[in-house]
């Protein structure tokens, strides 16, 4: 029995893309053993191939009550991460989905919106307080450093907003 | 009635419309998920995420409310106005039969 460790980033504008992989991998018979690492590593097992579907679903809040109706729906929970869930489903024909209207994924992707706009606000204050303050006298090699990993993550919230809000008006206009 | 929640479910989503209509008896989530496969002879299999979206959102409007729990799963049935909102719909939807009907029996004639 063979085993392999696969590190798969994905973006939560494009969930398709992990759980297109993830089903892929199923039925080539690498058998998802663990997930890690903010639900970016993936550890497999061979065996026999299966016919699974992969869904997440973003619910920071996710209750009992939720996760009760997705299992008595036959729905195994592979992974929560950070507000993200992770579902399967085995099946034969219709390859079934957690969200079956387009509101519902536009409520998915607002509830993101939502996170990540709280993240972006919550940046002022530290903003606001770094300019006031005499941090900028001294321009040093790590000042630059820090400024530019913290330039780079803030333009990755704000291009995951714009994402967000092109998918969200696709889905109003399909 | 309040005009915002009426215009939220007028005219209802399929979704929601058979949600409210399952739900005219007690019963919970999965239950109601599974008696909606079985009215439209498995032609409609809403998805949980669905489901329970769309559950909280007719609970927080009062169109349904929660009678009891136990094992974690709760159970809702319709509330007055959420009786009178699917009548509502019905009212719309034979309205959307009969116009239809008589068309196409225009045509045929």
């Amino acid at each position: 029995m063979s085993k392999k460790t696969v590190f798969k980033p994905w973006f939560g504008w494009d969930v398709a893309h992990i759980e297109t992989y993830l089903e892929s991998m199923a039925l080539k018979g690498w058998q998802l053993e663990k997930v890690s690492f903010a639900m970016m590593l993936f550890r497999f097992t061979s065996g026999a191939s299966q016919k699974l579907s992969f869904q997440v679903d973003f619910r920071p809040q996710a209750n009992l009550e939720y996760q009760r109706l997705f299992k008595d729906d036959g729905w195994e929970h592979i992974n929560s991460s950070a507000g993200w869930v992770m579902w399967a489903k085995p099946y034969q024909d219709h390859r079934p989905h957690i969200f079956t209207d387009n509101q519902s994924l536009l409520e998915r992707n607002r509830r993101l919106i939502f996170i990540i706009i709280l993240a972006l606000l919550t940046q002022f204050p530290a903003v606001i307080l770094s300019l006031t303050d005499s941090l900028f006298d001294q321009i040093t090699t790590g000042l630059i450093l820090f400024l530019f990993f913290y330039g780079l993550c803030i333009g990755f919230l704000i291009f995951g907003l714009l994402r967000l809000w092109r998918a969200n008006s696709n889905l109003r206009q399909s | 009635m309040d005009s915002k929640i009426q215009n939220k479910y007028y005219p209802m989503t399929e979704t929601a419309f058979y949600l409210l209509l399952a739900l005219s008896s007690e019963r919970h989530g999965y239950g109601a998920m599974q008696h909606i496969e079985v009215i439209t002879g498995g032609r409609l299999k809403i998805g949980p995420g669905t489901v329970y979206g769309t559950l909280s959102k007719m609970e927080k409007d009062g169109l349904i409310q929660v009678m009891n729990e136990y094992e974690r799963r709760k159970t809702y049935k319709q509330t007055l106005l959420g009786k009178e909102l699917l009548s509502l719909e019905i009212e719309r939807l034979e309205e959307l039969v009969r116009n239809g009907r008589k068309e196409k029996e225009q045509r045929d004639e």
